[in-house]
């Protein structure tokens, strides 16, 4: 379904990602882990045109979108719940939701349709249904996660690109972060997961990339990474 | 004595809308780009001007949606003329000095095609004041006022309700996340102008009827509408109003109790005041530096 | 380089000698004018082109100086030459005022700032009549300094045209004065910190550069150039009146220095020669329309070779020709076109703005560079040789034996409800190298900027040598000995290697601008002390050979590099390190690695911020881990690297399978 290849991208003259290709197969959970400043944020920015990638392509369900502005790419069914949530906050909760679903409220669609997604949302995120009337800026750090990959959904998306939904959680707060990306996953739905915790990450995932200073280093079964060594010398260097 | 005193704060509050809905223009470009028309004085300007021509041929309310549809189209130009590349290209100088020629180019233009002396601009509505308490107000002093008022909440409105103006806020709450939701962030700052300006052209035509117009109307009108914007916040809807409206009266005061001459100088000091003592303004929120 | 002097040299005879060759009034008097804008915008560029702040109030302060001079002869009698350093110091006073109403503000609130108090400025010179005699302005009659007629030849001439012909060169040697005095400003560290404050604000704070302090210096100098060049003006012109100062001469100024490129002494000179040649040739169409149609004729040739060069950028360059092509058009219909002159101004910027970003002496440059590259330098040539013994100078630090270097108790950081850092303490011992580290988000980041005062803490203190340093502003923490590198890099990108250095070298300077301008034995003796030890530094850091190069040229593990040494420059006792291995390659990485063991072996303490755990565990002699803000382990990297809340932390709660 995405399908990366020889990406190269970065800020100005410092260049965060060397050839990294990443496949994401229809209907798959995939992981992309490693340390802080590996280039995990810088990939999926790449991917949904927040970033212009230097070289390399991005296919989506075909298509070449590599280059493109993220509004483009976001037409074409690619939702991306960013580092940092990144919420509307002056707007609430329910208009955040409507914003998820922009690309299709522009079209013919019936409105019927977006508010009944709306509904589904609110079922699978309670919580969310009870604020609905909040700004999204007054809901807690864990609220504010479910509402961005929520918003993502509302895309109806055929990939989803989800970064770091666990940063600045407490522990609590994470496994009920991973406990939706499971369930996400029964619904199959295609995702890309980008995360710092590792082995939560390869716990709910099908296949695991891990990014060191710009190169995938490691790839495999997800099952396979959750018992390799280099995953953690990865994170907290090897041991002395 | 009180008399004058309420006479001179009543015609206030009409100059102080003025100002607000101008400041209010200041805010759309700023909220989604982060950017100002330093030549929003001049949009004013070529609104009225732009009035007064066409309403000899249509009259005052048939006149208003031509000035409003130039205002728009006034706005986009400046957008794409002097904002945009600045923004891909983050020059900050830029933009400012682009819109600053764009605004002497069209107050040149308009001296040139309007003149430069001041045009007596007809009213559309009785020019015999009502006295309401002693205190007489002009009609059209009302119709400001409920006509800025009217503009300030059918913006805010359509940016509450409708999805369009849902996709202005989210772009101005975040412009990355805003493109994340396949909203055009580029199209919504063109638009952003012009509304901007729009804005402006309109409060163009709502105050030439009392003060008449001409080519030299926009500089200070739209200097001190900025020391509303920042008195008022660079983000606070009613903000603008009450700083509005405490220049309009502020001024009045200072032009009765010392000298006309010195009318523009509290809106400046104002600003000045402001600005070095707390920069985001009296209604803003300061935010935190990141390195 | 080479061209430079023989230009110069031959500048200055044309403009001495101009008025006996071309000996009409009206030319002598339009150079002169020339000579005074120059001034202003070689002022103006100092704000403009080195602090990088836009400028509206400069119309104002010229207005203050001709007015000091105007008034001075019109109410007590004083002559021209006596009043020129009242003008000077009265503007210069204004433009202090101006910058501290400005302090804590840039860009377009600060352009604000200068047009409102430029507004202001003449609301004031037209309504104070009993000082300035309001609207009609005022008269005054340019001296005659010596009668030299009676010489003869070509020294005969009218009482009028001699006073002229004086005039003249009073106005020139002040652009010659001028031209010295702004050069030596900027070439020295004064100029170095304008730049450094530009470029990155907060470098330049810890680097113990104080912005604000430069800023109002800026403003001054550039202030003072401009009462000088107003002073001049009522005498060029014997008559001011206050709408001659009004917010277009502002933007006519803005005009000049960045039409003629920001940024050098050609530039500003070259700007003011075209705004003020222009309304004159726009008075006469027919020359007008000429020089419109050979614009266009250059534009479309020169478009047309880069578009059979470069196919690629055909829709770009045919935009600014069609332009040129349509002025010209437009120049064929009109009549008359004196009224047009702010359209055509406007225009200009617009053109300048899109175009011509460097003007058209940056463009000239540009031109020649890429033919013969030795010809042109943007900067001065730096070409010291440095060595290991220069580069150190840091006194010990003084604390008793036992006691820590820093020792941060109980500190609290809150960001609205969040708490950034909660009660956290450190105790960092003066010569070890103390790793601080931990996941996203975990609180490092915003130590270092309690640390170095770019936040004043909400609560809990710092002590640095035994006393307290938490509220104090970056600049004075920085004297004390606290030097850091950033996370983001924040280098001076217009400066040099060199020059980034000698910006932490600041302090080591003691002479006043004066002496700089005078070229004072102990100033000329402080840049070339500055010169050696910062090519030593650089020396230290692998980049002496890159000395000249501009830092934002620099590959991004040499900024990492020349960061480090810039800090060193401060002698300090105590480094700050944020993330300095991030984005480096594996030999750039040990590279690194050896620096760092260098520095501490001159006794300089470190606390390293840092998420390659191989750096860490390798360099440091204690580790901090931080997790939500509170410190969560502390110990030798080993006990750190074994502790299961720390791999809890970096690889995710309850999970056991990877931290088995």
């Amino acid at each position: 379904m995405l399908k990366i290849e020889k990406l190269v991208a970065g800020y100005g003259k410092v260049r965060v990602l060397q050839e990294v290709s990443i496949t994401v197969p229809k209907g798959q959970l995939v992981t992309l882990i490693g340390s802080n400043g590996a280039g995990k944020t810088t990939t999926l920015r790449a991917i949904s045109g927040m970033l212009k990638p230097e070289s390399g392509t991005v296919m989506l369900a075909g298509a070449d979108i590599t280059g493109m502005p993220s509004h483009e790419i976001a037409k074409r069914g690619l939702a991306h719940s960013p580092e940092g949530r990144r919420v509307f906050s002056t707007l609430s909760v329910a208009d955040n939701l409507e914003l998820g679903a922009f690309t299709r409220a522009i079209g013919a669609r019936p409105r019927g349709e977006i508010r009944q997604d709306r509904e589904r949302m609110y079922e699978m995120f309670p919580r969310l249904a009870e604020r609905r009337a909040q700004f999204a800026g007054t809901l807690s750090g864990g609220e504010q996660q479910m509402l961005a990959m929520a918003r993502a959904l509302m895309l109806n998306p055929e990939v989803l690109l989800l970064d770091e939904p666990s940063m600045g959680l407490a522990p609590l707060l994470v496994e009920e972060v991973f406990a939706t990306i499971a369930r996400l996953k029964e619904r199959r739905v295609t995702m890309l997961l980008v995360e710092q915790f590792a082995a939560a990450a390869l716990d709910v995932a099908d296949y695991g990339y891990v990014l060191e200073n710009g190169r995938v280093t490691v790839s495999g079964e997800a099952a396979k990474l959750r018992g390799d060594p280099a995953v953690r010398a990865a994170y907290l260097g090897a041991a002395h | 004595m009180l008399q004058i005193l309420a006479q001179l704060i009543v015609s206030g509050i009409s100059v102080g809308m003025i100002y607000a809905v101008i400041a209010f223009g200041y805010q759309l470009t700023f909220a989604t780009s982060k950017t100002l028309n330093f030549g929003q004085g001049e949009a004013l300007m070529l609104g009225s001007l732009v009035g007064w021509t066409v309403v000899a041929y249509t009259g005052y309310w048939l006149m208003l949606p031509v000035v409003l549809a130039f205002g728009l189209v006034q706005g986009a130009v400046v957008e794409r003329l002097g904002v945009r590349q600045a923004i891909k290209t983050k020059s900050e100088s830029g933009w400012i000095m682009a819109t600053i020629a764009l605004g002497i180019i069209f107050r040149n233009l308009a001296e040139n095609i309007w003149g430069r002396d001041a045009l007596k601009f007809p009213s559309p509505l009785p020019e015999t004041p009502i006295a309401l308490g002693g205190v007489r107000v002009l009609p059209m002093e009302i119709a400001i006022v409920v006509g800025a008022i009217a503009m300030m909440a059918a913006v805010e409105l359509f940016n509450r309700r409708s999805i369009y103006g849902k996709a202005v806020v989210a772009t101005a709450n975040d412009r990355d996340a805003a493109g994340l939701m396949g909203i055009n962030t580029g199209r919504v700052i063109t638009f952003s102008y012009a509304l901007s300006s729009l804005a402006a052209a309109f409060a163009g035509v709502l105050i030439a009827p009392v003060t008449s117009t001409g080519a030299a109307m926009g500089g200070a009108l739209g200097l001190k509408a900025f020391a509303v914007a920042i008195i008022g916040g660079l983000s606070s809807g009613v903000g603008v109003v009450v700083g509005g409206v405490i220049l309009g009266i502020t001024e009045n005061l200072t032009g009765y109790y010392i000298s006309t001459g010195y009318k523009d100088v509290p809106g400046l000091v104002l600003l000045l005041l402001v600005l070095s003592f707390r920069p985001a303004g009296l209604f803003g929120r300061a935010t935190i530096k990141k390195v | 380089m080479r061209l430079k002097l023989p230009l110069a040299v031959l500048g200055i005879v044309a403009l001495l000698l101009f008025p006996f060759v071309i000996t009409s009034p009206y030319y002598v008097h339009l150079v002169a004018t020339i000579a005074i804008f120059a001034i202003v915008a070689l002022g103006l560029d100092i704000v403009f082109g080195y602090t990088g702040e836009v400028s509206l109030g400069h119309s104002a302060l010229f207005g203050i100086g001709a007015y000091t001079s105007g008034v001075l002869a019109f109410q007590l009698g004083i002559g021209f030459l006596p009043s020129i350093p009242f003008a000077i110091v009265v503007a210069a006073a204004f433009g202090a005022v101006l910058a501290l109403l400005a302090l804590r503000v840039t860009g377009p609130y600060l352009a604000m700032v200068t047009l409102a108090f430029g507004t202001i400025i003449q609301i004031l010179i037209n309504e104070m009549t009993f000082l300035t005699n309001g609207p009609l302005g005022i008269s005054v009659r340019a001296p005659v300094y010596y009668d030299w007629r009676e010489w003869g030849g070509v020294f005969d001439m009218s009482l009028a045209k001699m006073r002229n012909v004086q005039n003249y060169y009073v106005d020139a040697v002040a652009l010659l004065i001028t031209l010295v005095v702004v050069t030596r400003i900027v070439a020295s560290r004064w100029g170095r910190a304008f730049e450094a404050l530009r470029d990155s604000p907060i470098a330049s704070d810890c680097m113990g550069v104080s912005v604000y302090k430069h800023k109002v210096l800026a403003f001054v100098v550039s202030a003072g150039l401009a009462g000088l060049a107003g002073s001049l003006f009522a005498y060029s012109e014997q008559y001011i009146a206050p709408n001659n100062f009004s917010f277009d001469l502002s933007i006519t100024f803005l005009l000049a220095v960045t039409m003629g490129g920001r940024k050098s002494r050609t530039g500003p000179i070259v700007g003011a020669a075209i705004v003020v040649f222009l309304p004159n040739l726009l008075a006469d169409i027919v020359l007008f329309r000429e020089l419109a149609g050979v614009i266009a004729a250059v534009a479309v040739v020169a478009g047309g070779i880069k578009m059979v060069r470069d196919p690629e950028s055909r829709a770009r360059t045919a935009i600014p020709v069609a332009l040129c092509v349509a002025f010209f058009v437009f120049a064929l219909t009109l009549e008359k076109i004196t009224d047009f002159k702010l359209t055509v101004f406007g225009a200009m910027i617009l053109f300048v703005v899109y175009y011509l970003p460097d003007g058209i002496f940056g463009f000239l440059r540009q031109g020649v560079a890429s033919v013969r590259p030795g010809w042109v330098r943007m900067h001065a040539m730096i070409e010291v040789k440095g060595d290991e013994a220069s580069a150190w100078a840091a006194t010990p630090p003084r604390v008793e034996s036992g006691r820590p270097l820093l020792e941060v108790r109980r500190l609290l950081m809150q960001f609205g409800g969040l708490k950034a850092l909660d009660n956290v303490d450190i105790a960092v011992m003066p010569g070890t190298i103390h790793g601080l580290i931990g996941p996203n988000g975990s609180g490092k980041s915003t130590t270092m900027n309690v640390l170095t005062g770019i936040y004043a803490p909400t609560g809990g203190e710092v002590l640095f040598e035994g006393t307290p340093i938490s509220g104090l502003a970056p600049a004075a923490i920085a004297a004390k000995g606290v030097a850091r590198t950033f996370q983001n890099v924040q280098l001076f990108a217009e400066l040099t290697l060199i020059e980034n250095v000698m910006v932490g070298l600041h302090h080591t300077y003691a002479g006043s601008m004066a002496e700089v301008v005078l070229a004072t034995p102990r100033s000329v003796r402080e840049e070339a002390r500055a010169r050696v030890r910062a090519a030593s530094l650089l020396r230290f850091v692998g980049l002496e050979a890159l000395a000249n190069e501009e830092a934002r040229n620099l590959p991004y593990g040499k900024q990492r590099l020349l960061e480090i040494a810039r800090a060193l420059a401060l002698d300090p006792k105590l480094l700050l390190l944020d993330e300095p291995a991030a984005g480096l390659t594996a030999p750039d990485i040990v590279e690194l690695n050896l620096i760092i063991r260098k520095i501490r072996d001159h006794g300089v303490t470190m606390i390293l911020i840092e998420h390659h755990m191989d750096v860490v565990m390798g360099l440091c002699d204690t580790v901090t881990v931080l997790d939500f803000g509170q410190k969560i382990a502390e110990g030798n990297p080993a006990q750190v690297q074994a502790d299961p809340r720390v791999v809890a932390a970096y690889l995710g709660g309850s999970h056991e399978t990877v931290a088995a």
